[in-house]
């Protein structure tokens, strides 16, 4: 409530209109082969151990093994470092100490770890402030009132 | 200013609990999904398909995965839960991932705006053309070392795309919408592209929806799963 009271300074922006222009099909065609396998594995409802065991050219279409809960919960490639593609500081911020721990246990890459930790730490801080300041507030409103 | 302080006081409850109950009225999503993804100029990609449950209200998610391998992902609040063929793989604590998931957004009604005003964004300018309004999102002046702004294009009232920038104002992701079908009264966008713009290169994963079921009420059992044995 008392993040969106605060309102914000206005940042020019330059013609907007360009910004949703990709070509989709586009992209379609580049995972045209992801795509028929997908298709293969809805229709036959077969796995990828039984693919491979059987020999389908199409297994070598998709990728083995890995981590897979980034693509489940919406973040970016594992390597890219932010968990689920959320900033350190917001899981800081909304999170609290929860969330500068996540960002801690879940990020594996040291260095990755260590600008993700700070900013989360950060967003611990500033989160916190605002609820103390919400507390005061409030603490004030009530006293006068 | 007594009399409007302690009136605007309950104008303000009437709201909050108007706006728990409307948020309240759909509380269950299950559909099936598909989630190709890949980096572009590669022929390996990812492909998972399954069933996805979520329960709003018990903050419980299964995703029911059939390719690549069977297995079942029970998510409650921070924890999270693998088993294959009944047998618990591991649990770990992950992020509040229903908290932050577009099913989240769909049921509370907030993916018009992507759940920004929810966090304190407001909107700044807005410029509108060929069918489309484009909005530009700014974060609260405190975040403002840390976030940039969002661009969200909404099209017949219901969201099309979104671009995220980092603090430097540089894109570092895209979303589109597509193929909307209405599921009791619920706008549900059937293909959602996105696009993350990498220093390695272009990341590009397409999830699917269908067979989409709002409040639904007869697999109980499965949205209020009980934890396995040893969880």
């Amino acid at each position: 409530m008392l993040i969106a009271s605060i309102t914000s300074a206005s940042i020019p922006a330059k013609n907007l209109s360009h910004i949703f222009r990709d070509d989709l099909s586009k992209i379609d065609s580049e995972m045209a082969l992801i795509t028929a396998l997908e298709q293969a594995v809805l229709k036959s409802k077969v796995t990828q151990s039984q693919l491979l065991r059987e020999g389908d050219p199409m297994a070598q279409y998709a990728l083995e093994g890995g981590d897979i809960s980034g693509s489940l919960f919406g973040g970016t490639a594992p390597q890219e470092g932010a968990l689920l593609g959320i900033p350190g500081f917001l899981w800081g911020f909304c999170c609290s100490v929860v969330g500068v721990f996540l960002v801690y246990i879940a990020i594996d890459d040291p260095i990755v770890k260590k600008k993700e930790g700070r900013q989360a730490i950060f967003g611990c801080a500033a989160g916190t402030l605002l609820w103390v300041a919400l507390y005061a507030y409030l603490v004030l409103w009530a006293s006068f009132y | 200013m007594r009399i409007s302080s302690r009136c605007s006081f309950w104008v303000m409850l009437f709201f909050a609990a108007y706006s728990l109950q409307a948020q309240s009225d759909f509380y269950r999503f299950r559909s099936d999904f598909s989630i190709k993804e890949k980096e572009t100029g590669k022929d390996q990609g990812r492909l998972i398909t399954g069933t996805i449950f979520f329960d709003k209200n018990r903050h419980k998610t299964v995703y029911d995965i059939r390719f690549p391998e069977p297995e079942q992902w029970f998510v409650r609040d921070t924890f999270m839960y693998r088993i294959k063929s009944d047998t618990l793989l591991s649990q770990q604590m992950v992020p509040p991932v229903g908290e932050f998931s577009i099913f989240n957004l769909i049921l509370s009604q907030q993916l018009n705006d992507f759940g920004l005003a929810k966090v304190g964004y407001t909107p700044g300018d807005i410029q509108q053309g060929g069918g489309q309004v484009i909005s530009r999102w700014l974060p609260p002046e405190k975040l403002n070392p840390y976030l940039g702004p969002v661009d969200l294009a909404l099209e017949n009232k219901r969201l099309t795309a979104a671009a995220f920038y980092d603090k430097d104002q540089k894109l570092i992701s895209k979303f589109y919408f597509q193929d909307y079908t209405v599921h009791n009264s619920l706008p549900v966008p059937g293909k959602i592209y996105q696009i993350f713009y990498r220093e390695a290169g272009e990341f590009v994963r397409i999830m699917t929806l269908n067979n989409v079921i709002i409040n639904q009420v007869d697999e109980d059992s499965t949205y209020d799963f009980e934890l396995p044995p040893g969880g």
